[in-house]
C-alpha cells in the first residue's frame, strides 16, 4: 500500500500549494514538509481535519511498464488526518499530523477492510526570506520533519490482504528546501525533499532480516493563483525517486529495485471567513509507462477544513 | 567553505529578523506625492495627526479595505487629521502610484518612499500597515486598519477609527498596537 511517509508529504505539500494566497502575500507557498497545515504569514495557529479517498487503478512494474489493475481486484484507501500548526517564531512554525487510515482490498477470492492509526508526523518550517518581500531574492525556507512508527507495519498486519497495515514500521526523517516567489497574484514554488528511513529488522521464515530503504528524493513544483476574494487555485507536479533497498542477510528471490513515483495535482481553496477555509484537491499518478517504477498508480481526492487564528 | 557557509547562514538569519519599529517618526523626511507636492509625515500643528497607510498595488488584502479607508477619510479627515498613503516598494514610482490612486479612488495622496527608509523606520513590512503620528512625531498607533483581513465583518474591531476617536478626544488610544494582516511589502 502506498501510504508511505513520502506520499503523505507530497499530498500534504500539494494541499499547502493550494493554500497559496500568492498576491505578494508570501504565504502558503508550494510546499511544506509533511503536514497540510502551513500557517500564512499573518496566522499564529491553525487546526484542521482532512479527508482522503483513493483508488488504485494500476501499477508500474520494476522495469517501469504500466499495467491496469487486474479485473475483479479493487483497492480503496481512506484517510482522516487531524493536524495543527503553531507559530513559535515570527518566521518559524511547528506542525503535527495524526492520520487514521483504512484500506479496502478485494481479489477474485477474498476481500478485506482494515485500518487504524497511521504514522504520526511532526514537522518544522523556517522562512529565512518570505516570497515577495524582495524583488530578486525568492522566498527561502528550510523544512524538517520526523515521522514516528505509530502505525501498524505490513509485517505486523494480521489481515491476509494486509489492509490493517497503516505505517512503514520505522522512523523517517525529512529535510527540505523550499524556494518560492510571487508575481502579482501568481506564486511559483519549487521544493526539494529528502526522506531517510531508519533500518529495521523483521522476522521472516528464514530468520530475522534487516532491511534498509534507500533515501527518497522528491522535487515538487507548483503554481498558484490567488483571486481577489482570497480563493486560490494551484497546479502541481512532483517526482520522487528512491534507490535500491538493502537486505541483510541477502534473501533469495527478494525483489529489490529502485522506485520512481510521479504525481500531478490540482488543488483549490475557498475561504468562508478570514478564519475558516475549505481546501480540496485531486491527485493523479499519470498512467504512462516509464514515468513510474515499482509503485502503484492511483487517483486521490482530498478535502480539508481548517480553522486558523491570527 | 565553512566560514562562507556560516556567513551566509548568519546573513539569512539576520535578514529574516525584522528591525524593531521606532516610536518616533522621522520629522525631516519630505516625500514626493501623487498630488505634486512634498509631504512631511509629522504634522506641524499641536493636536493634529497624520494617518500613514502603507500600500501595494498587488495586495488584495488592502484592496478589500478600500471602502473602509475612504470611509475613514469621510469620518475623520479634517484639518486635524491628514491621511497619507506611502508606497515603499522597490518598484514604487509616481507614475504607478498616480494610476493606483485613480484606480482605487483614494481621497488622499500617495507618497513615494524611495529606499523604503520610512517603512523601515516605522516597522512597516505589510501592505495595510497603518501608523498614526502626532505633532511631536510620536507614533500613537501602529498596526492594521481593523481586525479583518479579506472577508469583512460588521463586528470587526475598527482599530484606526477607535484610535482616532480616542486621540481626538484627548485620550490615549484604547489599542495602541495591533497586527497587520496584509501582504508582504516588496521593500528590496
Amino acid at each position: 500500500m502506498g501510504r508511505s511517509g513520502l506520499r503523505a508529504a507530497l499530498l500534504a505539500a500539494a494541499i499547502v500549494a493550494a493554500a497559496a494566497r500568492a498576491s505578494a502575500q508570501a504565504c502558503c507557498a508550494g510546499a511544506a514538509a509533511v503536514t497540510p497545515g502551513r500557517l500564512a504569514i499573518h496566522e499564529d495557529a491553525l487546526v484542521g481535519l482532512q479527508l482522503k479517498t483513493s483508488n488504485v487503478f494500476g501499477s508500474f512494474s520494476t522495469d517501469g511498464s504500466y499495467a491496469s489493475a487486474p479485473p475483479s481486484t479493487t483497492e480503496w484507501g481512506f484517510e482522516q488526518d487531524m493536524f495543527g500548526a503553531l507559530r513559535v517564531l515570527p518566521r518559524g512554525q511547528l506542525a503535527l499530523l495524526v492520520p487514521l487510515i483504512e484500506t479496502y482490498r478485494r481479489t477474485p477470492n477474498q476481500s478485506s477492510l482494515g485500518g487504524g492509526i497511521g504514522d504520526i508526523n511532526f514537522s518544522a518550517r523556517y522562512d529565512f526570506v518570505l516570497a515577495g518581500e524582495a524583488r530578486y531574492i525568492p522566498g527561502i525556507a528550510v523544512l524538517a520533519g520526523v515521522t514516528f512508527p505509530t502505525g501498524e507495519s505490513i509485517e505486523s498486519a494480521d489481515n491476509d490482504l494486509g489492509t490493517d497495515a497503516t505505517g512503514v514500521g520505522t522512523y523517517q526523517a525529512n529535510l527540505g528546501l523550499a524556494i518560492e516567489q510571487t508575481a502579482g497574484p501568481w506564486l511559483f514554488g519549487v521544493t526539494g525533499l529528502v526522506a531517510k528511513r531508519a533500518s529495521r529488522t523483521v522476522d521472516t521464515v528464514t530468520g530475522p532480516v534487516t532491511t534498509s530503504l534507500a533515501a527518497q528524493w522528491t522535487l515538487l513544483a507548483s503554481t498558484a493563483y490567488t483571486f481577489p476574494n482570497d480563493a486560490a487555485l494551484a497546479v502541481l507536479a512532483s517526482y520522487a525517486v528512491e534507490g535500491t533497498p538493502e537486505v541483510a542477510p541477502p534473501v533469495n528471490g527478494a525483489l529489490l529495485t529502485p522506485r520512481r513515483m510521479p504525481l500531478l495535482g490540482l488543488v483549490g481553496l475557498h475561504p468562508f471567513t478570514d478564519a475558516w477555509r475549505l481546501q480540496g484537491g485531486l491527485f493523479l499518478t499519470p498512467p504512462i509507462s516509464s514515468f513510474g517504477q515499482a509503485t502503484t498508480a492511483q487517483v486521490e481526492f482530498v478535502l480539508a477544513l481548517l480553522r486558523s487564528w491570527s | 567553505v565553512v566560514v562562507k557557509r556560516t556567513a551566509v547562514l548568519t546573513w539569512l538569519i539576520f535578514a529574516s529578523c525584522a528591525a524593531s519599529p521606532a516610536a518616533q517618526a522621522p520629522s525631516e523626511s519630505r516625500l514626493e506625492g501623487t498630488d505634486g507636492t512634498l509631504h512631511t509625515i509629522v504634522p506641524r500643528e499641536q493636536g493634529a495627526y497624520t494617518v500613514v497607510i502603507f500600500v501595494s498595488p498587488d495586495c488584495h488584502v488592502l484592496a478589500a479595505h478600500d471602502d473602509r479607508l475612504r470611509k475613514l477619510v469621510t469620518d475623520f479627515g479634517s484639518s486635524r487629521v491628514r491621511f497619507l498613503a506611502v508606497d515603499s516598494e522597490v518598484d514604487a514610482n509616481l507614475e504607478r502610484d498616480r494610476a493606483l490612486a485613480v484606480e482605487r479612488r483614494y481621497p488622499f495622496p500617495i507618497v513615494v518612499d524611495r529606499g523604503a527608509d520610512l517603512a523601515r523606520s516605522l516597522g512597516a513590512t505589510y501592505a495595510g500597515h497603518t501608523v498614526i503620528v502626532d505633532h511631536t512625531g510620536a507614533v500613537r498607533y501602529r498596526g492594521g486598519i481593523d481586525s479583518d483581513r479579506v472577508k469583512l465583518r460588521d463586528d470587526a474591531t475598527a482599530y484606526v477609527a477607535d484610535a482616532l476617536t480616542d486621540l481626538l478626544a484627548g485620550k490615549p488610544p484604547r489599542v495602541a498596537e495591533s497586527k497587520s494582516l496584509g501582504c508582504a511589502l516588496r521593500l528590496r
